[in-house]
């Protein structure tokens, strides 16, 4: 239960171009498409952007993940298109909203899918983000998988001492999670104290400067999957100054 | 008292990846009365198999039956009024302020009346050496004690079978006994039954009259104990990890005709003698 909705943003690592590509970029394009899905309302830029997007997916070889985690958020574009078709009365706006919505999630998705945490936090850090929070950062997008196991194991073991989580009001159900959330809130506290200790023991916070194994470099790919990134906003802006939106 | 069938099980944790199985047509029969040693390397499958019985998985493929009643179709509420599980790591499922409340959690989900569980709970509590406890919380008792207390909430559910993950990882000789004496304990009640998924065979030997042999999601071997220890295939090469002293019951009892239950008998005398 709890996994598959993990899933839907989880890294797994192939062998792909995108994968390869430094993660500052990614970041880059991936959090600009999301901008642009949060202005626009115009139904052939978003569509075309999904298409993009799409594309970047099938090329991580991406595309099973991201139909996957489409399903696990179905709810969630079926409540923007009801709620949106519900205030407007309109059809058009409603499947708007629904299919922005997709694209914003598809431009994270595909992030998420091709970078790892470690990627991550190494870009964050090479941008200028204290070594200390990047770290943190990094640690807590690697553990929500092993949280969301953890909340699984715990809900097993109280479902064997008969928790029901579909039965009574309201209330009732909100207070049937106490006992799935406070061992899981314990195990996650022990867990931060035990992941300090090793740190410590490494020796992180030893030195003020870290050094890096591997440094972050711009290759061609990079400035090619960049160019694209730039050719199509140059196309997007080109169509708003010939067919804007009434 | 139930009876568990699992009839041509396969399982995958990927529902679009059909034939990523971790269990591949699984079939073996638990009667009333049994205690089953389920045996097999890590990553062979034995917990998969524990929580399929206990309906928290659904097979891919084939059924589990307890009695009648298809898992599939079954809710896990309506499976542990028969079936019920200790976890490895049990101490981790602890949320209640009293070890009292912690007790009686199961009962209260039962809808059981106040007076009732609390009659059982303090029966169970002193079976246990947790009477003394019950008002304290279950987060400061010592790792010996938060172990009982988790099996005791299990126990006190009074399941007819009950399913146990490797309930000795971790635990030092006294713990061991420990878990053997309340086992013991759940068998002696007449046609209960206990499926049990363990690394440590000496543990096994014990409490087990039956076994099965998983490796690689196959069952590869069911019997009786006694028969498993003369499998030479099995138990002397690979897939186990056989140890001292139960290499040393498989020995004598493969050159002689000596009672197997004696021989788990004298030589737990004799370790118990050496501790």
């Amino acid at each position: 239960m709890a996994m598959n909705f993990v899933k839907a943003y989880q890294f797994s690592r192939k062998e792909t171009t995108i994968h390869a590509l430094d993660p500052r970029v990614k970041l880059f394009v991936s959090v600009g498409v999301a901008i642009i899905g949060i202005i626009t309302l115009d139904p052939i830029e978003i569509a075309f952007l999904t298409v993009i997007q799409i594309i970047i997916l099938a090329l991580s070889k991406s595309m099973k993940l991201w139909l996957r985690s489409l399903k696990a958020l179905t709810f969630f574009i079926l409540l923007i298109a009801v709620s949106q078709y519900l205030t407007t009365q309109s059809l058009i706006q409603a499947i708007i909203f629904s299919a922005r919505f997709i694209l914003i999630t598809s431009a994270t998705s595909w992030f998420f899918y091709t970078t790892s945490p470690e990627d991550l936090g190494r870009a964050l850090e090479q941008m200028g983000v204290p070594s200390d929070f990047s770290l943190a950062f990094t640690l807590s997008m690697r553990f929500i998988p092993v949280i969301a196991n953890e909340f699984q194991d715990v809900y097993d073991a109280q479902r064997v001492r008969g928790l029901n989580l579909e039965k009574g009001n309201l209330l009732e159900r909100t207070k049937a999670f106490l006992p799935i959330l406070i061992p899981l809130f314990v195990e996650v506290i022990r867990r931060t104290y035990e992941i300090s200790d090793a740190l410590e023991l490494r020796g992180y916070g030893f030195k003020e400067k870290r050094s890096h194994w591997k440094e972050l470099k711009l290759t061609t790919n990079d400035y090619i999957f960049l160019a694209f990134f730039l050719l199509t906003i140059a196309i997007i802006v080109l169509h708003r100054l010939y067919y804007p939106l009434v | 008292m139930a009876k568990i069938s699992i009839e041509d099980v396969s399982f995958s944790y990927e529902q679009d990846k059909k034939n990523n199985f971790v269990l591949k047509d699984v079939s073996y029969s638990i009667l009333p009365g049994d205690s089953v040693l389920l045996l097999g390397p890590n990553g062979s499958g034995k917990t998969t198999l524990l929580k399929l019985i206990m309906g928290l998985l659904k097979p891919t493929k084939g059924k589990i039956r307890i009695d009648d009643a298809d898992t599939s179709k079954a809710s896990v509420f309506e499976i542990s009024k028969k079936v019920s599980m200790i976890f490895q790591n049990p101490e981790k499922q602890f949320f209640a302020e009293t070890v009292r409340e912690e007790l009686s959690f199961g009962l209260k989900n039962r809808g059981l009346r106040e007076e009732e569980i609390k009659k059982k709970v303090e029966e169970v509590a002193k079976k246990f050496g947790l009477f003394e406890y019950l008002d304290k919380s279950p987060f400061d008792l010592s790792g010996g004690e938060k172990r009982r207390l988790s099996i005791a909430s299990i126990i006190i559910l009074d399941p007819e079978v009950l399913i146990v993950d490797e309930p000795t990882a971790g635990l030092d000789f006294q713990y061991r006994n420990l878990m053997i004496s309340i086992i013991r304990g759940f068998l002696e009640t007449r046609n209960k039954s206990l499926v049990v998924a363990t690394h440590d065979i000496d543990f096994g030997l014990r409490i087990a009259n039956k076994a099965a042999v998983i490796n690689e999601g196959k069952l590869v071997w069911s019997g009786d104990v006694v028969s498993l220890l003369r499998e030479e295939e099995i138990f002397s090469k690979g897939i186990l990890a056989h140890t001292f002293t139960s290499s040393l019951i498989s020995r004598v009892i493969s050159q002689s005709n000596v009672d197997f239950q004696k021989v788990v008998k004298i030589l737990e005398e004799l370790t118990e003698g050496l501790m």
